[in-house]
Parts: C-alpha cells; structure tokens; sequence
C-alpha cells in the first residue's frame, strides 16, 4: 500500500501548496454542492507565483478547498494567480468534469482580502473583497493573469 | 476565462442537445445571424422561446450582461467524451458569447462551435459557430426590464438559469458548460 501511494504521488502533477508564509492575507470560504444526490462536488485552488519582470508564473501548490474557511498566505507586493477548480463527478455512468476560474491578485503589504467561492446547482462564482481597516468590504474586480505588466 | 474539460458524458443526452443544433436550422441552411436565429426557433423542433420580466432597471441588466456574459460564457474548449458499450464519441467545443447593448434592446448572443469530426454540420456555421441561444433583454416602465430567450429546449438549462440569475441580479454565478446536455 505505501509503494502504490508513493507511486500515485509520483504519478500525479500537483503537489500541496507549503503555505508557510506568517501573514496569512487571503480568507476562502467555500461552498460546493452537487446538483443531485448522484454526484459530488470538491473544488481545489491551483496558486501560481508570477515574476514581476517577465509575467511568467510558476506552480506553488494546490489546496483543498473544504467547507471550512481556509486561511491562504500569499506574497504581497508580487503577483499571484490563484485557480478554482471546480470537479464534480457523477456516481453512475463515471461521469467527470471540471470548470475554473482564475483570479490574479497582487496584495499590498498590509491589504486583507476574502474570498467566497461557491458552486451551487451547476453555477460557479468566485468573488473577491478586500477586508478594509474601517472593517468594511469592498468588492474587487476579477482581474485576470493577462492583467499583469513586466516591469 | 475558463479551460473546462469534460470526460464520459452520456451519449444520449448529448446527442439531444446537438440534435436541438442541428434542426433549428430545418432543412435550409444554418441560420448565420442572430436576427435568422430568432425566426428560426418558434419553427424549429427541440427548440424555444421563453418571456420573464425581472425587478431591475434595464441598464442595470445591460450592465450585468456585458460583465458576465463574457466572463461565464467564453470558453476556448470544452472537451466532450461519450461513450457506450459499442461507441466513442469526442467533441472539442468552443463558446464565444456577444453581448450587443442598445437604448431600446440589449442583446445576449451565444454561439458554439464543434471541432473536429466529432459532428458533422449539414451546412456552414456562421463565424464563431452555431448560435446557440440568444437573450433579449428590453425596458418597461417602473425600473423593470423583460427578458426574452431563444434557443433549444433541452440541454441547456444551466444556461438559461445563470442569464435569468443575471437579468434579476440575484445570481452572478457562472453556467458549469460541462453540464450541457446533462
């Protein structure tokens, strides 16, 4: 059983994001339910490390993204593209499929941000609010990774 | 926008889907704007129109249309694997979505196009590929706006319920396009 879970691993590209960063600047929420009680929903974010200079990004790691809000440290002051994967999967027939959205995010050292992902009877949304010092939320505009500029 | 792939879809629910393509254009040929399209589908089998008027100003249904059709409904690939005990079916789709703003009308286009030989078109598509379903939205007094919808009947609900979400501004979630036909 360990050789067959080290040869998954192995076999699998993702890798768990280390998010080991002190400041954890950026809250998810996530729901996810299936549009029947014959399917499932789990949704998981990619997080990509942008280079300021040449708006090349470079794989970090993945999270799961449970019910449990999830408390995500990323870089201020550089770029970061973070993916949502929504996979749902249908118990009968096998059925797969994903969706994704991607949001590109470059926080200000003390800039707090929170975002609630859902996926409720086959819509998706992600929406993203800058935690502002008043305690207010003030909605952001999904920016995409073609947003970013080298410097 | 997204890349989504889908994987061992059922074959008979999407072959209704493309099924309510393909005879929207009866036995001519495919309609190639979305004028031809709105004339085709109260004719066309599997097909249909639907009404609703929302609680909302119409340019701030026009608003919403502009940010999220684009957003949701732009789609480079959507993968499509079908298969059977006796067939296999691939089908690599594209969604381009247009929105059309006006003073009197706002218009929400959505076409597909199939790549591939995993369907055969009985006539050319229009630029950007079939149009699929296609949105009205008009002004009525007292800040509310009506809706109308064409397209197929069936295998496109997941659509149909994200525009309504739109138009209403109760929803800004996007359609899953994986669960077309489903």
């Amino acid at each position: 059983m360990v050789g067959l879970a080290l040869w998954a691993a192995g076999c699998s590209a993702l890798k768990p994001y280390p998010n080991d960063l002190a400041t954890k600047n950026v809250s998810i929420r996530t729901t996810a339910n299936a549009s029947s009680m014959f399917s499932s929903v789990t949704v998981e974010l990619d997080v990509h490390g942008v280079d300021a200079t040449s708006c090349s990004t470079r794989y970090l790691g993945t999270l799961q993204l449970d019910r449990a809000p999830v408390a995500l440290g990323i870089a201020p002051e550089r770029g970061t593209v973070l993916t949502f994967r929504f996979l749902s999967a249908g118990f009968l027939g096998g059925s797969r499929s994903s969706v994704s959205r991607t949001v590109f995010i470059a926080p200000t050292p003390d800039e707090r941000y929170e975002i609630d992902v859902s996926y409720r009877d086959d819509l998706y949304d992600v929406v993203v609010r800058e935690r502002l010092r008043s305690g207010a939320l003030r909605d952001v505009a999904m920016v995409e990774s073609k947003a970013c500029r080298p410097r | 926008m997204g890349l989504t792939t889908v994987t061992n879809k059922r074959l008979g629910a999407m072959l209704a889907a493309i099924t309510g393509v393909a005879l929207v254009q009866g036995c001519g040929s495919m309609p190639q704007t979305a004028e031809e399209f709105r004339k085709a589908v109260p004719a066309a089998m599997l097909a249909k129109t639907a009404t609703y008027e929302v609680n909302r100003s119409y340019r701030d249904v026009a608003a919403t249309f502009q940010r999220k059709a684009p957003e949701c409904l732009n789609m480079m690939e959507v993968r499509t694997l079908s298969k059977t005990s006796t067939s296999y079916q691939n089908i690599l789709s594209e969604f381009t979505a247009t929105v059309v703003p006006g003073a009197e009308r706002t218009e929400l286009h959505l076409q597909q196009l199939h790549k591939g030989s995993g369907v055969i078109y009985p006539s050319k598509p229009p630029e950007g590929g079939a149009y699929i379903v296609v949105a009205d939205a008009y002004p009525l007094p007292g800040d509310r706006t009506r809706v109308q919808l064409y397209g197929p009947s069936i295998g496109y609900d997941v659509v149909y319920r994200a525009i309504r979400g739109w138009a209403a501004g109760d929803n800004l979630g996007c359609p899953d396009l994986t669960k077309i036909g489903t």
